[in-house]
């Protein structure tokens, strides 16, 4: 298989999973997993199809920042507020 | 579009040692602009959910998660084609290059269909801007992403029509990826504000 479409198969994959997770079920970690998994989902966009793997190193910290920041922003405020 | 699978040539386009920024530096840097707009949106989003957690979670139950489910699973399959589109004009088809970018262009469409049956569901429970802060964040959130997508969808079509009066090449494509990166930090925008606004209760 391709590796961009084993890459798309694995992101409609997570999040299917992600939905079904936040949906059917309750739990303290429901919300770091449901986090935990988009974090996953936006690091293989940016390697795979943005492709800041292959990038100067400079601008994959900037945008996989972005994306740790942020979602760690939302675990701070689910998990400590 | 080729269906068959092309194994050999994306193995011969992977690229090498050498590092590779895709598309034009000037659009990255719009890229980074754009990101740290949505991260102060959804930072406001967070604390106006801090500030009122009942309004929230009661927003929360009336909105449409099915739709941003079907949403994201689109904008996954969109930014999937135009990965594609890239990978074919390394190879020099601009042909298959073109059909994936349509192909992108048509995964704007429906998630954009979407979004309005959403909105129109809403206002006709008889949701708006005016609702509550959840709904003002609700509806502002994802209206201004869906004028991301809009000019996403612009500068595909852009990227497409020039692609097929043969101005890029195997050797020449540097537009191609300057319209895709664009079209895939819109879609990492949406896998943030997905588990953001409609996943987490």
């Amino acid at each position: 298989m391709n590796r961009l479409t084993a890459i798309w198969i694995g992101l409609l994959v997570l999040t299917v999973a992600s939905y079904v997770l936040g949906h059917g079920m309750s739990g303290a970690w429901l919300p770091l997993t449901v986090l935990a998994l988009a974090a996953v989902k936006g690091q293989l966009v940016i390697d795979h199809f943005m492709e800041l793997a292959h990038a100067p190193r400079l601008f994959r910290y900037a945008v996989s920042g972005w994306l740790f920041g942020v979602l760690g922003l939302m675990a701070v405020f689910e998990t400590v507020v | 579009m080729s269906a068959s699978p092309d194994v050999l040539t994306s193995q011969a386009v992977e690229p090498a040692e050498a590092k590779h920024l895709p598309g034009d530096l000037a659009m990255w840097f719009f890229i980074l602009v754009e990101l740290a707009a949505f991260g102060l949106l959804f930072a406001s989003f967070a604390i106006a959910r801090f500030l009122e957690p009942e309004a929230f979670a009661a927003g929360a139950e009336t909105i449409h998660a099915g739709a941003g489910l079907a949403n994201t699973l689109v904008l996954l399959t969109g930014s999937f084609f135009v990965a594609r589109a890239v990978t074919a004009i390394r190879a020099g088809g601009v042909e298959r290059c073109v059909n994936w970018l349509w192909a992108g262009v048509a995964s704007g469409v429906v998630y954009a269909v979407i979004k309005f049956s959403e909105y129109g569901q809403l206002i006709g429970d008889g949701y708006n801007l005016r609702s509550g802060t959840f709904y003002f964040f609700y509806f502002f959130t994802t209206f201004f992403h869906l004028m991301h997508v809009v000019l996403g969808m612009i500068i595909l079509v852009a990227v497409a029509l020039r692609c097929r009066r043969g101005l890029y090449s195997a050797a020449d494509h540097r537009g191609v990826e300057t319209g895709a990166s664009y079209w895939h930090m819109v879609d990492l925008v949406w896998l943030v504000l997905f588990p953001i606004v409609y996943v987490l209760l």
